[in-house]
């Protein structure tokens, strides 16, 4: 089960599992997206590649304009994962 | 849990449609087998990661648009064995792709690309060998004791 929700301003939640399947779900609420944003991934369990390109063409996009997406509250596994791709250096992981 | 073939070695196979909607299926197959082996966090996150991106691989670049991949799923000492076959295709050489450089910056980086990385970052060993048409793609990863 993966869920976004865009709580309060300029923050989306992740929570469950964000695999190739969502991918669709996951781009259509990414491209939306048009200021800094908080990204929240309390709840997310688990990110595959696919999920890191949704996050990357958001980012790229932002970037453009001087924004971007801001990282937060990962687990252990998906920390590794970023450090693996690194992602670490291309998002600001708080 | 019904309906997955189990051999002497604590292994499971089973095949799955080249669809992205198995993803879900093959998840459960993967939770049969960490019910019954006790895996830690670590080296169940790996197995899910690697199967899913060898998976999506399979299918992108599958010519037919159609067909099963057989995935098996076993222990031998201290080793977990992954196993991805894909049948009646071209050879596909995934130890041959380019590295990837996870030193470009946000600008240079593709979309895409990190998948095969990731596996060689998270499995010990990668091996594929092509095999009456078939792509076989077996994947090692060393666990703890």
């Amino acid at each position: 089960m993966f869920e976004i929700k865009t709580g309060s301003e300029n923050e989306i939640q992740l929570s469950g599992r964000f695999d190739a399947s969502q991918a669709d779900t996951a781009k259509k609420v990414f491209n939306t997206v048009d200021e800094t944003t908080i990204i929240d991934f309390l709840e997310l369990d688990y990110i595959s590649s696919m999920g890191l390109g949704v996050l990357l063409m958001t980012q790229k996009r932002l970037k453009e304009s001087g924004k971007e997406l801001i990282l937060k509250n990962m687990n252990d596994h998906i920390r590794e994962v970023f450090k693996y791709a690194g992602f670490d250096m291309i998002f600001r992981i708080e | 849990m019904q309906g997955f073939a189990i051999n002497r070695y604590n292994g499971m196979k089973k095949r799955f449609a080249l669809d992205i909607k198995a993803l879900k299926d093959i998840f459960e197959f993967i939770d049969a087998f960490d019910t019954k082996n006790h895996l830690n966090t670590a080296t169940r996150y790996a197995i899910d990661l690697a199967i899913e991106e060898l998976f999506t691989n399979m299918i992108k670049y599958n010519q037919k648009k159609s067909g099963e991949v057989e995935i098996s799923l076993s222990l031998k000492e201290q080793n977990l064995i992954i196993s991805l076959t894909d049948f009646n295709v071209q050879p596909f050489d995934i130890t041959k792709v380019k590295e990837y450089d996870s030193r470009q910056t946000v600008e240079e980086r593709p979309i895409g690309k990190v998948g095969i990385h990731l596996i060689r970052k998270m499995m010990d060993k990668v091996d594929y060998r092509y095999q009456d048409n078939n792509n076989i793609i077996t994947l090692i990863k060393h666990l703890e004791k």
